[in-house]
């Protein structure tokens, strides 16, 4: 997996409490700001856990994808309603899954769904509004999350032992994300912060201008 | 170019029945994505007469309103028409008399080269816009067609140009007793100077910073007329100019004439987003026009827009 930009990494393995036992509990910060980072993905390779497919749904509200990233395992269904009084077209070109859900409206395509097989980030967009913009993260594994607002993840059920963490946030660039090898202590909570170099939002401007005038 | 007294009236009436269609059109479809933009302007403009000389120069700061909004019809997966309408009021508080009243009826057909943001797009419109001013000489449909194409290079950089040609047909035409004025001997010109067109080509670079301010670049090459007051005499416009009327935004005796010219519009605008839905935006430009044998003269205008999508 890759491992670039490791250097920007900071990670400290901060202290094991006994509070709870085979858990990881990790805090993401932005490493120029130290601010806490919503919807970064941390996902824990483990070919101990099994990989049970799911359902998800990413909805359409107030021309905006909810939530902006979601995080399924693999073979998981997604469902792609819309609750906007307009139409809506979901597209992907990623590589991990391309497909196209053309023009609908409201309460149309509630049973449609696209199964995703492929490990890997899925970058969503709707071809009518250009801003919208969302992350399918599909895991390889099944422990995996995404950030709160704290910007604090926990992940439950590990076996204790030497892992692989792959950290991934839509600010990151490219899809591969960050790659470290993490002790999971026995009969203890892991506790770990990292600090992450952000790029540029590639999400578009959604403000109307006087020189964009035109409904696009 | 010029038409005469009795084409007025069916021209109102197929522009009236024209309006009627198309907002007809835009209300009754349920099937596509509305939208509606107000927006508040302030600024100033130093040379709103158009005058060659200084004396026949006016600045004054104005105050807009505007308010538009339509539907886009997703005709197929990257074809979509787009159907709207506006209204404005603008008004100088210095000249009184060029305070403007506004409705447009627009329709424009767009298509993607392919899905997404990155996709080239290429625009076909028509408006049928009305202009009432205080005073009504200045009174006109504007009629224009405009063949557009824009395409985002990059996360920051979108490009976007063009050709229009716009059609002014005036509709308040009042005679001019040629005799009141002076070194009008012997004038016989045509006595609606809005009647007029423009051939247009325009091109404009966005850069959007990451914390999603868009400052763009644009410049526009007019080829066509101009309408400028001047008080009189004015030999040389009397001499070159196409059309002449009474001047009723001003108390004084001016005229306003047309001209052939050519001109260039520099503009420059920074867009701050104030919300998802809002933005203020900070506009200038510089307008350079040279009318054929007469001379030239330049416009200067700065602008604070409010704008908001409901």
């Amino acid at each position: 997996m890759p491992t670039r930009r490791l250097a920007s990494v900071l990670l400290l393995l901060c202290c094991a409490t006994a509070s709870q036992a085979e858990t990881l509990r990790l805090t993401v910060t932005d490493s120029e700001t130290g601010q806490s980072l919503e919807n970064a993905v941390v996902e824990l390779i483990s070919a101990a856990a099994a990989v049970t497919p799911q359902q998800a749904v990413l909805d359409q509200i107030d021309k905006e994808f909810v939530p902006p990233v979601t995080v399924i395992p693999q073979g998981s269904r997604v469902n792609f309603p819309n609750s906007d009084d307009i139409l809506h077209h979901v597209y992907s070109f990623s590589a991990a899954k391309t497909f196209d859900i053309p023009l609908y409206g409201q309460g149309t395509n509630s049973s449609y769904e696209e199964v995703f097989e492929t490990a890997g980030v899925v970058e969503i967009g709707c071809n009518i509004h250009d801003w919208m913009l969302a992350y399918i993260y599909v895991a390889e594994s099944a422990l995996a999350g995404t950030t709160d607002a704290t910007g604090m993840v926990d992940l439950t059920g590990l076996t204790p032992g030497s892992h692989q963490l792959k950290i991934w946030h839509p600010r990151m660039p490219g899809t591969a994300g960050l790659t470290q090898t993490i002790q999971i202590q026995t009969g203890a909570t892991t506790e770990l912060s990292l600090a992450v170099e952000l790029g540029r939002d590639r999400r578009i401007r959604r403000a109307p201008s006087t020189t964009r005038n035109r409904y696009r | 170019m010029f038409r005469t007294p009795g084409c007025k009236n069916q021209f109102c009436s197929r522009s009236g029945l024209l309006f009627g269609l198309l907002f007809a059109f835009v209300s009754a479809s349920a099937n596509a994505n509305g939208f509606l933009d107000g927006s508040l302007a302030s600024g100033w403009e130093d040379n709103i007469t158009r005058g060659f000389s200084g004396s026949d120069q006016h600045n004054s700061p104005f105050l807009g309103v505007s308010l538009s909004g339509g539907k886009l019809y997703q005709l197929r997966t990257n074809t979509s028409l787009v159907l709207a309408g506006s209204a404005s009021y603008h008004t100088f508080s210095s000249v009184q008399g060029l305070n403007r009243f506004n409705l447009t009826a627009d329709v424009s057909l767009q298509q993607k080269f392919g899905l997404g943001p990155y996709s080239p797009r290429l625009s076909l419109g028509a408006s049928i816009g009305r202009d009432e001013l205080k005073g009504g000489e200045r009174d006109r449909y504007l009629y224009a067609v405009e063949l557009g194409f824009s395409k985002r290079l990059n996360q920051s950089w979108n490009v976007n140009f063009g050709a229009s040609r716009e059609t002014s047909r005036g509709f308040n035409e009042r005679d001019v007793n040629f005799s009141s004025l002076p070194n009008a001997t012997g004038a016989t010109r045509p006595t609606d100077p809005m009647d007029y067109y423009n051939n247009i080509f325009f091109g404009s670079l966005d850069y959007e910073f990451a914390s999603g301010w868009l400052l763009t670049g644009s410049h526009q090459t007019i080829d066509g007329y101009i309408v400028p007051s001047a008080v009189p005499p004015v030999a040389s416009l009397f001499k070159h100019a196409k059309a002449l009327a009474i001047d009723p935004a001003f108390s004084r005796l001016q005229v306003l004439y047309l001209l052939k010219s050519r001109s260039s519009v520099w503009g420059t605008n920074l867009s701050v987003p104030l919300g998802a839905d809002s933005a203020v935006d900070f506009a200038y430009s510089w307008q350079d026009i040279d009318a054929d044998h007469v001379g030239s003269y330049q416009n200067f205008q700065f602008s604070i827009n409010l704008i908001h999508r409901f």
